[in-house]
């Protein structure tokens, strides 16, 4: 189904190979996981397979031949590759074209010509599926990871391609979503789906996968069957820089009071000292998205801010960094900021670094970092200990991801900042560089700043994170408590 | 296009797929930039003296950048298309639409004469195109008797009237024009600088 | 029709995280839905609300009215059906906003030159007069943004024989619209915390601000989009083939009941006394 025969590829700018010397050969019906660390090559071997190399990079270097159900990639139209095909990438969120789980879903067929009363039927079909797990009418960016990944999934395979490809499908996944995926897949298989994953978590693919191959540098390292695979142990795993089980992060909870909180205490059970916030309503559109009575973040800490989606992590960061305007009372040392103060002792380690970098050097925006800071920090040290001390002159948008993200973080440290929010650092980033990530945060915190970590990822929240606050959305516990005690009664 | 099929401009007009995606993504970028600075102008009309120029200059940037990805004949026309109807659909005036539809058409023949490769070319398209600016003014111009001598102008004299016909005279109007040409060739100055101190180096163009 | 609009969703930009115990609580609240879904079993083969046709030729329509001569005389006709259509939508910010946006406008370009007419009020009389025609007429097209999905406004295109290139590129922008502005909101959010913001810094460097935003800002852009293109591309978007519609659009009473609408209150604008003059 799928041959491809000594590919090596270069993309544009790039001084080395991504994929040197490759062999894989893939059977109808076969179940193929590629995994490896980031940077080995198994996201490119993916869009190898989709067409998206060399099609998707003008100017980069391909050798070999990649060949999909007979056709040569290279010289095929994407779109008649995609008639082959469905691929769901990392982030399904952004891939969505549509609003709704129906459009998307239709939407592939839409284009390809299917004619209307196909597509209707096989809507149809689809949402009947999904109706158990997401909530049809809802705006498919509101649905949660795993919701968003079983839409993908659906439009994906809508037009019955032999093909499904997966890019880390469980990164951002919880461990019942994982199961729901891996379920999702098994039906795809029995259906006769050649299906390949590129993944660095392995053992929700067991009793999938016919065939394991772990890539390095650009080429098949090791090659395990499914027998193989398990007598693998997760020790050995790890040293390939893969994971088998994920274990749920176990941390101690912050004592906070207030509706967004999913175990709320009493008010007078809430300790004091480092950064409080008192009376935090905020409300966005008509809806309230964050209601805290009270909760107080200790300094020189790592606190886990954990939730689902529109529990109101983000407006948490966003009223604690000055960005959003609340009611209530928001005091660091016992002493009360403004909005504008808070700003001005904040800083947030986006998501998307690309965001937040400024200029043209990594001097100059170390430079710029530190224009307002009082104290003298030595900025050499810090940036050697981030590792970028011989990357100075370079344009901060040519860095890797994860140097641009210890740029961000060395910016920072100099600018000296007390409150820290780090927003989802670990995804898109080196699965080996978990340790180094964890290792920054705990080194902000160890500054004596007040640190809050958003993430969803089990692994970094293990290593990284001292305590959690988990959120919920206010509204539904409202509805949910009915005609429940009032927060008042609560609260006493 | 395989690799390496690029590198040679071709002379057709048939969008790929990607072409299509890429002049929706820089016509968003360039709406959103000229639309945040002009919002800073809403603080007062004397900040809009400043602002309005000012998002000319800006949106020279990402219309540089998209140049550079502007490689065949309907690129440039396409994008003024569609950023026309955008406006349109937001209620900016008919007539403008057509100016931007024009100096579109304009910035692809100069290009052409350019082989879509010369970066003078490239500036001088934008300096065209940023004549658009003008068009949200066209209605105004056009009719000036109509917001001058209405009624809830009737109260306030006949001195200011004259003052304001004054103002809105031919001469005032072609200095207009020139301003917003200056600043279209400004911005295109900039978009190139900023092309080598960013961009390029950052493997984005 | 999308439940949310756009300033909502940018004030929540970084909020599209994962997890999945949500599922508990949206399939409660969203039984009615749902229980719908369930019966049918069938895609939905009609849309609710306006076709998209309807309301371009809408907003072109008042637009080209209210923008040219004498278009004053429709400016209230264009407001209340902005604020009726925003009700209707249940857009709450925008049935508030227009119509008090509309009086301010009123207030500083007709009543306020009265009482004191000097330089200053008579050249925000002038700009008011230009400015509420553009508060009128935006008023629909943030109604034809906000309730039009990208596919929506492709289907309807394309029935119009619209070509493809243009059909497909309005549809793309439409749906890269909310990641640009979220991309923007997020870059000027790094700014002001590093202090980036501010008058007086604009003032002093005018072109170094316009640097420091733009460029994160078409960065962060850039590779927001790049999955939404590759997937989109791959499935077929924009190709060389005829592409079809699940549920064709079609007219229906809605747009019939604003037909209607709109020869009223035309024909009232034209025989009333005028309002605004």
């Amino acid at each position: 189904m799928i041959g491809i025969a000594d590919v090596s590829w270069t993309y544009p700018h790039a001084d080395v190979p991504s994929l040197q010397g490759f062999d894989l050969h893939v059977k109808t019906g076969e179940c193929v996981v590629v995994c490896g660390a980031s940077g080995s090559g198994k996201s490119t071997a993916l869009r190898l397979m989709n067409g998206l190399v060399p099609h998707f990079h003008d100017e980069g270097v391909l050798t070999g031949t990649v060949t999909v159900d007979g056709i040569d990639t290279a010289t095929a139209q994407l779109d008649d590759l995609g008639a082959l095909s469905g691929t769901v990438l990392q982030h399904p969120r952004r891939q969505f074209f549509a609003d709704t789980a129906a459009e998307e879903i239709a939407f592939a067929m839409e284009n390809l010509g299917f004619p209307p009363e196909t597509i209707r039927t096989r809507v149809a079909a689809a949402l009947a599926g999904l109706a158990e797990v997401v909530p049809l009418d809802q705006s498919l960016q509101r649905l949660s990871g795993g919701q968003q990944q079983q839409v993908a999934i659906a439009a994906a395979t809508a037009h019955r391609p032999r093909i499904l490809l997966l890019d880390e499908p469980s990164a951002n996944l919880s461990a019942d979503a994982v199961d729901r995926l891996a379920a999702t897949l098994a039906r795809l298989k029995e259906d006769g789906v050649t299906i390949v994953v590129a993944e660095h978590r392995l053992r929700y693919l067991e009793d999938l996968a016919d065939r394991i191959v772990v890539m390095a540098e650009g080429t098949i390292d090791t090659e395990w069957s499914a027998a193989d695979f398990r007598a693998v142990t997760d020790a050995d795993l790890s040293r390939e820089g893969l994971r088998g089980h994920v274990s749920a992060a176990v941390l101690p909870p912050l004592p906070v009071a207030g509706a967004s909180a999913a175990a709320p205490v009493p008010a007078g059970r809430v300790r004091s000292g480092g950064l409080e916030l008192e009376g935090i309503l905020c409300r966005l559109g008509g809806r309230t998205v964050l209601d805290l009575d009270r909760v107080a973040f200790p300094a020189s800490t790592v606190t886990a801010v954990r939730g689902v989606n529109g529990a109101g992590k983000t407006t948490l960061a966003r009223i604690v960094t000055g960005l959003q305007r609340s009611t209530g009372t928001v005091r660091l040392d016992g002493k009360q900021l403004s909005r504008r103060a808070r700003q001005r002792a904040s800083a947030i380690v986006m998501q998307d670094v690309q965001r937040q970098l400024f200029t043209d050097t990594i001097a100059s925006e170390i430079d710029l970092a530190g224009t307002d800071t009082t104290e003298a920090i030595d900025t050499a040290a810090v940036l050697d200990a981030l590792d970028l001390a011989h990357l100075t002159e370079r344009h901060p948008l040519s860095l890797s991801g994860g140097q641009q993200q210890r740029l961000v973080i060395a910016a920072v440290r100099v600018a000296g900042r007390r409150i820290v929010v780090f927003d989802e650092p670990s995804s898109g980033v080196d699965r080996r560089h978990l340790q180094s990530i964890s290792d920054q945060i705990r080194q902000v915190a160890a500054t004596g700043a007040v640190v809050l970590l958003i993430s969803h990822d089990e692994d970094l929240l293990s290593l990284a994170a001292d305590q959690q606050l988990t959120l919920t959305p206010p509204e539904a516990r409202k509805n949910a408590a009915g005609l429940g005690p009032t927060r008042q009664e609560a609260a006493r | 296009m395989p690799a390496g099929g690029a590198t040679r401009p071709s002379l057709s007009v048939r969008f790929s797929a990607r072409d299509l995606v890429s002049v929706a993504i820089f016509a968003v970028i360039y709406f959103v930039i000229v639309f945040a600075i002009a919002m800073l102008g809403i603080i007062s009309p004397l900040v809009m003296l400043l602002t309005l120029p000012l998002s000319a200059i800006a949106a020279g940037i990402p219309y540089m950048l998209f140049l550079t990805r502007a490689r065949h004949p309907g690129m440039t026309t396409l994008f003024g298309i569609v950023l026309g109807l955008l406006d349109l659909m937001i209620g900016h005036p008919w007539q403008g639409v057509l100016v931007m539809i024009a100096v579109s058409v304009l910035g692809d023949l100069i290009l052409w004469a350019g082989r879509y490769r010369s970066t003078w070319a490239a500036i001088w398209t934008y300096t065209v195109f940023s004549c658009w600016f003008i068009g949200p003014w066209i209605p105004f111009f056009a009719n000036p008797d109509e917001y001058l001598r209405s009624d809830h102008m009737s109260g306030m004299g006949d001195g200011y009237l004259a003052a304001f016909e004054q103002i809105v005279s031919a001469p005032a109007v072609l200095a207009m024009i020139a301003a917003t040409i200056v600043c279209g060739f400004l911005g295109a100055l900039l978009g190139t600088k900023l092309l080598r101190k960013h961009f390029r180096r950052a493997g984005l163009a | 029709m999308r439940p949310d609009n756009v300033e909502v969703r940018t004030a929540e930009h970084t909020s599209g995280g994962h997890g999945d115990a949500a599922l508990a609580v949206s399939t409660g609240a969203r039984k009615p839905a749902r229980g719908n879904l369930e019966e049918g079993g069938v895609a939905p083969t009609r849309r609710p609300g306006l076709d998209p046709r309807t309301k371009i030729v809408l907003v072109v329509l008042c637009s080209a009215v209210v923008m040219g001569s004498g278009g004053l005389r429709f400016v209230p006709a264009v407001l209340v059906l902005g604020t009726t259509l925003a009700v209707w939508e249940r857009s709450w910010v925008r049935a508030v906003g227009l119509p008090a946006v509309a009086v301010a406008l009123w207030v500083l370009g007709w009543v306020l030159p009265l009482w004191w007419p000097n330089l200053l009020t008579a050249t925000t009389a002038i700009a008011c007069a230009y400015l509420i025609r553009f508060a009128a007429a935006i008023g629909l097209g943030m109604h034809l943004i906000a309730t039009t999905s990208p596919t929506l406004l492709a289907a309807g295109l394309r029935a119009w024989r619209v070509p493809r290139a243009v059909s497909v590129t309005l549809a793309v922008m439409l749906r890269v619209f909310p990641v640009v502005a979220s991309e923007s909101a997020a870059v000027l959010d790094a700014m002001r915390l590093r202090g980036l913001v501010g008058a007086r810094g604009l003032a002093r460097h005018p072109v170094l601000g316009i640097e420091r935003f733009t460029v994160p800002m078409i960065a962060a852009s850039l590779r927001a989009t790049e999955d939404l293109s590759a997937a989109t591309i791959l499935r077929g978007l924009g190709s060389h083939r005829r592409p079809t519609a699940m549920v064709p659009p079609r007219f229906g009473v809605p747009d019939l009941i604003l037909a209607v609408a709109v020869a009223i209150l035309a024909a009232a604008a034209v025989w009333m006394p005028q309002v605004l003059a």
